[in-house]
């Protein structure tokens, strides 16, 4: 069972119970996707784009889900908004948001110096996962605590930290 | 003004870093939606974090994706209804458990070429007999009627009575 559903009926292709799933989900897997596609007739084909991947090969990605690991409701998040970001990858032509390239392809290399050296590992995961959104995501502390489960002075501290091994290595950056 | 400062510099800094580095996330398997389902709940140990960490960091993109997820359990008030069309459209997808069966055409099984070659050689020698009984019967009433003599059924095919035709030569000359 997850979240009341009986997920063993579900994937056995119970008509009455796989109704009720999509009557029950539905709403979540198109406000999971707002912001990425228009409300209306492009959310509902990604809800079913959604619905077809669910189903496929009998059933074999919702076969995937644990309810053990995660919530289904969270699960079903991640999956519509990567159906979402796979289906306007198909339309679109090929292109990058200057934001998606990373920024060492956009750097401009000086072939006069030496390129640094540093440890790889001078920031742990979870340091460059914080500068991340806090510098390229522009999110406030309040959002990265959310995200990563923290206290907010937690935050902080991961923050000054990793600033401090940047300064260490690089010496301050005068803007 | 001083925290701006101490901002720009931090942002430069960091933009220093990323040009510099090659972040191991980039190269990393992206996790599995549920991983990513368990990461967004908090439920993994650490080091299954930091791997799932250390991908965002390379896509930072998907970071939405999980503040999504996490938000997804909270705050139902903003779920979007969907259109009866798009609901009707999404069940279909799982037919019911008694679909109408429609059966085959039974279809006629091929006859072997021996048996079609023999069925038109015994209609074929069905019609001759019939046609030699026929011719038989009728040269013995028409020699009854005439009051000649009757002759052998088999002298009859190749040598017809004499007045068999004889009367077509009188009629047409006359």
């Amino acid at each position: 069972m997850a979240d009341g559903l009986d997920l063993a009926s579900l994937i056995a292709g119970n008509k009455a119970v796989w109704d009720a799933f999509v009557r029950r989900y539905a709403g979540l897997i198109l406000s999971a996707v707002r912001g990425l596609v228009r409300e209306g007739t492009e959310a509902e084909d990604v809800l079913q784009e959604m619905c077809v991947r669910l189903c496929k090969d009998d059933f074999r990605l919702l076969r995937t889900y644990d309810p053990a690991r995660a919530g289904l409701s969270t699960w079903l998040t991640i999956v519509a908004r990567s159906t979402a970001r796979d289906m306007q990858r198909r339309r679109r032509p090929p292109q990058s948001a200057l934001e998606d390239v990373p920024e060492r392809l956009l750097a401009v290399v000086d072939q006069h110096s030496e390129p640094l050296k540093f440890p790889k590992d001078l920031l742990s995961p979870r340091q460059q996962l914080v500068l991340t959104m806090l510098y390229e995501r522009d999110m406030d502390v309040a959002e990265v605590a959310r995200m990563l489960g923290i206290d907010p002075q937690t935050v902080r501290s991961t923050h000054h930290k990793a600033m401090l091994k940047l300064r260490a290595h690089f010496g301050p950056e005068r803007p | 003004m001083t925290d701006r400062i101490e901002r720009a510099e931090e942002t430069a800094l960091w933009r220093r870093w990323r040009a510099a580095a090659a972040t191991a996330g980039e190269a990393a398997p992206a996790p599995d939606p549920l991983l990513l389902a368990a990461y967004a709940e908090h439920r993994l140990d650490e080091a299954a974090a930091e791997d799932v960490e250390a991908w965002l960091t390379g896509h930072p993109e998907a970071i939405s994706d999980v503040l999504s997820a996490a938000d997804s359990k909270m705050d139902r008030s903003q779920s979007v209804e969907p259109s009866e069309a798009a609901l009707a459209r999404a069940m279909a997808l799982v037919p019911g458990s008694d679909p109408k069966v429609v059966p085959f055409r039974h279809r006629a099984r091929p006859v072997a070429v021996w048996r079609v070659a023999l069925a038109r050689v015994a209609v074929a020698a069905s019609l001759l007999v019939v046609s030699l009984v026929g011719f038989a019967l009728g040269t013995d009433a028409y020699t009854s009627l005439s009051g000649e003599q009757t002759t052998a059924m088999g002298q009859d095919l190749f040598d017809p009575p004499s007045g068999v035709f004889s009367g077509f030569g009188e009629e047409s000359s006359s």
